[in-house]
């Protein structure tokens, strides 16, 4: 069978991107096969008897699953109550507890200390999820659970983060399910009781998108960083354990030792192996939330709100729960240390836009980050079409490669960043050293990181386009370019829109320190600078205040950036977030 | 049609990449090849806590013509590792802030090129110049890595003054002592060869550093990966009591001697931190500047040396980089920084005796601490 042009240019770039998301892979560990010494097979079972390794495996693995049953707990409830009803500002709410998920975690890691600390509100409730004194501590006691608090407080966070997740994937379903379908089951015998109709009709319809969601939550809770190495300070997971050795992996000198080349090597082959079953288990869930169900369009199939009863309650807690450690930061940025005590002052705000104490000013930064943030967008945005258009015409004829393709698509968020940074390094060193130096090698990164959600939100999308339009439009004479312009384009307006925003979004929180290994001082984007800040001695008094103003800045210009595209976010039962 | 889609891709991606371009230009980051009569770039890199102000730069940049750009790595070791890292094609002219821990590694792996300071090594204070006095490399500052304990709890009654390490293996101390993991922070690596020293030369003959860390597990010590979270989350004695995440669940932790001083120094001469002066129980950690073999810029590399070696700038390594200068002037008498501080005798090991054992001290680490 002969290639046409255009399938060859979407092979091309398929290929592409996985020669990118796979080859630093291999190359980082070629270079650590080089260093190591024991095999990995020696190395995982003495992964008990190192200090640097000892109880990882099971942290890890305890921490993501708890994180995901809490973030379910959480968001199915959340979902229920935000979709099945005409709240008022309905959209401006969904995106409000959207907007969690691209927020950056190095910087709601610190609202979140601000809300577990003694001083913080929760101590007010005699909730002690820090030192875990009071009922936490009788907790602990009693389950013989040590630290159980700040467990509790990982899990917390790890939930707000991803409930995010749970609302995207099963709320359009909830809010424009044709409602002729729940008074039909009504009828029926077995339909007449809630608990029945839950279990016969609601737990089928949405256990695939519940399911999904999950899968990412385990996804982003086995692979965080910044929120464990803040809230639980005498735990590991895996992805902390991998930066921890990430400097000495891979460099052959004697004095250095093999020991974090081998460990780097045994930790994140058992990540690797993880997060590709679970991305092989996301893609077939996929799959099955692609059903063709009976729906109508948002409003007509939703109940008058109902705003004097419990439910508002609910979702008024929720919205609090997603606003404090926010809130919490912001107020960290304005306490400045003085003379033995906290005093409110601007102090903190002054040095975050004169640049004292750090390498850039908050303007400088603020102004790196948006330029990385649009070249990503530029550039992920058409990659990611791409990728889904070419999963979604291979879905018919091929769908094992189409599932192939999706998990590829998706490995750059699943990876360890000190394996691919690692890579990364290597291959540039090997081929072209002075590309280190180049300005936009970090962007390399935050086009690999936002590509995947590109490819999640536009595939479903495009899985809606009627295909009937188009070889319609065909039959009548339209060119290829003019179909695209005229149809596909505009049906898919909404979608691509949303796409850019989560790109933006991302990318201007994102950190991608490990993608480069060493950071220059003109490329300082905000992340970087807040992470500069957090990490020098805290003596000085401004140096936290100045770090939690560029955090603030930071967070509500993500927060007023996913709002404001919300209008234009399509509905329709089978989007992703 | 899909040929269109991807022509168009392509050209959305060869714009963004002329795009790029203009951007590179405005951010203005410097090759390396320029024509003649543009400034020349000292391409430095630096540790992330490395206190040097952007005001400094600048006025350097005005004094002798040279721009400076500044890139970061971590901290110490991840200097180290990124400067092994582009060894054979280096992307750096000046590489500041590796310390005599390190410094055997980067002497075994050839990295520097010998300086032409000569001017500088007659001033430089005798603690700089102790552990290495060659000439690939130039300290620049200076300060012993120990313990401090929070006197609040370390009352003269209850509790006194330990006078060896092992009174830290107590039932005073249990679950209350905060030191930082050696492979992960450079103030742990130092303490844990203060320790090997300590305990070779020790009364005791039968115990080592390896059954004083053993004991310490035992009496449930806290590693903490960096120094942060040792001092500023678990310490008691210490400025993170006024920020949030504050443990305060240890009473000692490891610091530098003069960190009473820096707490005084912002505290208004206030703290209730000292710092624990047991003979050769500390590490004396020295900071060098050194010129990577194949170095594009080495006059200017060498011009830069000489300026932070200047008795006007390196005299503000107290106050900037929270260590003492290289040139031997003492700590600020300002609100009891010197006061507080502490000058111990330290252990003496060499970088090369570190470079020769530290493999086998980590690994013996790891496994008293398993």
């Amino acid at each position: 069978m002969r290639m046409r042009p255009s399938d060859r240019g979407l092979a091309l770039l398929v290929l592409l991107w996985t020669l990118a998301a796979t080859l630093p892979l291999y190359l980082a560990w070629g270079q650590l096969s080089l260093v190591s010494e024991a095999s990995v097979f020696d190395t995982i079972l003495n992964l008990e008897s190192r200090f640097q390794t000892k109880g990882a495996l099971r942290f890890t693995f305890l921490e993501a699953a708890l994180s995901t049953l809490l973030t379910i707990l959480l968001g199915v409830p959340l979902a229920w109550t935000l979709g099945r009803w005409r709240w008022p500002a309905r959209r401006f709410l969904r995106a409000f507890f959207t907007a969690p998920f691209v927020m950056p975690s190095v910087v709601v890691a610190a609202g979140f200390l601000a809300l577990v600390d003694s001083d913080g509100p929760l101590m007010v409730l005699g909730i002690d999820l820090r030192t875990g004194t009071g009922v936490v501590g009788a907790f602990s006691t009693a389950s013989g659970w040590s630290n159980s608090g700040q467990m509790i407080a990982l899990l917390l966070a790890h939930a707000w983060f991803n409930l995010a997740l749970i609302v995207r994937f099963c709320e359009p379903l909830l809010s424009s399910l044709d409602p002729s379908l729940e008074e039909a089951a009504r009828l029926l015998p077995q339909g007449r009781s809630r608990v029945a109709r839950l279990k016969r009709l609601w737990a089928p319809l949405l256990w695939p998108s519940v399911a999904a969601a999950a899968v990412l939550t385990f996804i982003f809770s086995f692979t965080s960083f910044a929120l464990v190495k803040s809230l639980t300070p005498n735990s590991r997971n895996i992805e902390v354990v991998l930066a921890n050795q990430a400097d000495w992996a891979g460099i052959n000198i004697a004095s250095l030792g093999q020991t974090p080349s081998e460990i780097v090597m045994a930790l994140s082959l058992i990540q690797l192996v993880t997060m590709v079953a679970a991305l092989a288990l996301l893609s077939a869930l996929q799959a099955k939330r692609s059903r063709r169900l009976p729906l109508l369009s948002d409003e007509a199939a939703l109940k008058p709100a109902p705003l004097r009863t419990w439910r508002s309650v609910h979702l008024a807690l929720m919205a609090l729960f997603t606003l404090s450690p926010l809130l919490m930061l912001a107020l960290a940025s304005f306490q400045v240390r003085d003379a033995g005590g906290m005093a409110f002052s601007f102090a903190g705000w002054q040095a975050a836009f004169d640049g004292t104490g750090a390498d850039s000013t908050l303007s400088e930064a603020l102004t790196n980050s948006v330029k990385y943030a649009i070249l990503t967008m530029t550039v992920a945005l058409p990659t990611g079409y791409g990728l889904a258009h070419t999963i979604h015409r291979l879905e018919a004829t091929r769908p094992r490669l189409a599932s192939l393709i999706d998990i590829l698509a998706m490995l750059p968020l699943a990876l360890s960043a000190v394996m691919v940074g690692l890579g990364v390094l290597i291959g540039l060193l090997r081929t072209e050293p002075d590309l280190l130096t180049r300005w936009w090698i970090p962007a390399f990164g935050h086009i690999m990181l936002t590509t995947p959600f590109v490819v999640r939100i536009l595939l479903p999308a495009i899985r809606r386009l009627d295909p009937d339009l188009e070889s319609a439009s065909a039959l009548l004479g339209a060119g290829p370019l003019r179909r695209l312009i005229s149809i596909r384009l505009p049906l898919l307006r909404g979608s691509l829109i949303v796409a850019a925003s989560f790109v933006l979004a991302i990318s201007l929180g994102e950190f991608g320190a490990s993608w480069v290994v060493v950071r220059f001082g003109e490329w300082s984007t905000l992340p970087v600078l807040i992470g500069e800040r957090l990490s020098r001695p805290g003596w000085d008094p401004l140096m936290r205040p100045a770090a939690y103003a560029s955090s603030t800045a930071l967070l509500f210009l993500t927060m007023a950036l996913f709002m404001a595209v919300e209008r234009f976010r399509p509905d329709g039962a089978r989007s992703e977030f | 049609m899909k040929m269109k889609i991807v022509g168009l891709s392509l050209m959305l991606m060869l714009s963004s990449v002329a795009f790029a371009g203009c951007i590179g230009s405005e951010v203005g980051f410097n090759e390396n090849d320029q024509p003649d009569g543009e400034p020349t770039t000292l391409r430095i890199l630096s540790y992330d806590a490395f206190g040097i102000s952007d005001e400094m730069l600048d006025e350097f940049t005005n004094q002798t013509g040279i721009e400076v750009s500044l890139s970061r790595a971590g901290d110490a070791g991840g200097v180290l590792a990124t400067a092994l890292q582009t060894q054979n094609a280096p992307i750096h002219d000046l590489i500041l802030g590796i310390d005599n821990s390190y410094l055997g590694a980067a002497l075994e792996a050839g990295l520097f090129q010998e300086t032409q300071n000569w001017a500088v090594y007659p001033r430089l204070a005798e603690r700089a110049t102790a552990p290495y006095d060659g000439m690939l490399v130039v300290p620049f500052d200076y300060g012993s890595v120990c313990i401090n304990y929070d006197s609040t709890y370390v009352d003269g009654e209850n509790v006194t003054v330990p006078e060896s390490l092992w009174d830290f293996t107590g039932e005073n101390w249990t679950g209350k002592v905060a030191v930082q993991n050696p492979r992960t922070s450079s103030p742990g690596r130092s303490f844990l060869i203060a320790t090997t020293d300590y305990f070779a030369n020790d009364a005791d003959g039968d115990t080592d550093y390896a059954d004083w860390w053993a004991a310490m597990y035992a009496n449930e010590v806290i590693v903490t990966d960096g120094w942060t979270a040792a001092y500023e989350t678990h310490y008691s004695g210490g400025y993170g009591q006024w920020y949030d995440g504050f443990l305060g669940d240890a009473h000692a932790v490891v610091s530098y001697c003069h960190s009473p001083g820096v707490e005084a120094f912002f505290g208004g001469n206030w703290t209730t931190s000292v710092a624990l002066d047991i003979p050769g129980a500390s590490f004396a950690q020295v900071e060098y500047a050194g010129i990577p073999v194949g170095a594009v810029e080495y006059i200017a590399a060498t011009t830069f040396i000489e300026w932070l070696l200047s008795p006007n700038i390196n005299s503000q390594m107290p106050t900037l980089n929270y260590m003492y200068s290289a040139l031997g002037s003492d700590l600020p008498e300002t609100e009891g920084y010197r006061h507080h501080s502490v000058t111990p005798t330290d252990a003496e090991v060499s970088p090369a005796e570190i470079n020769a054992n530290i493999t086998d001290w980590l690994d013996q680490w790891d496994t008293a601490m398993a």
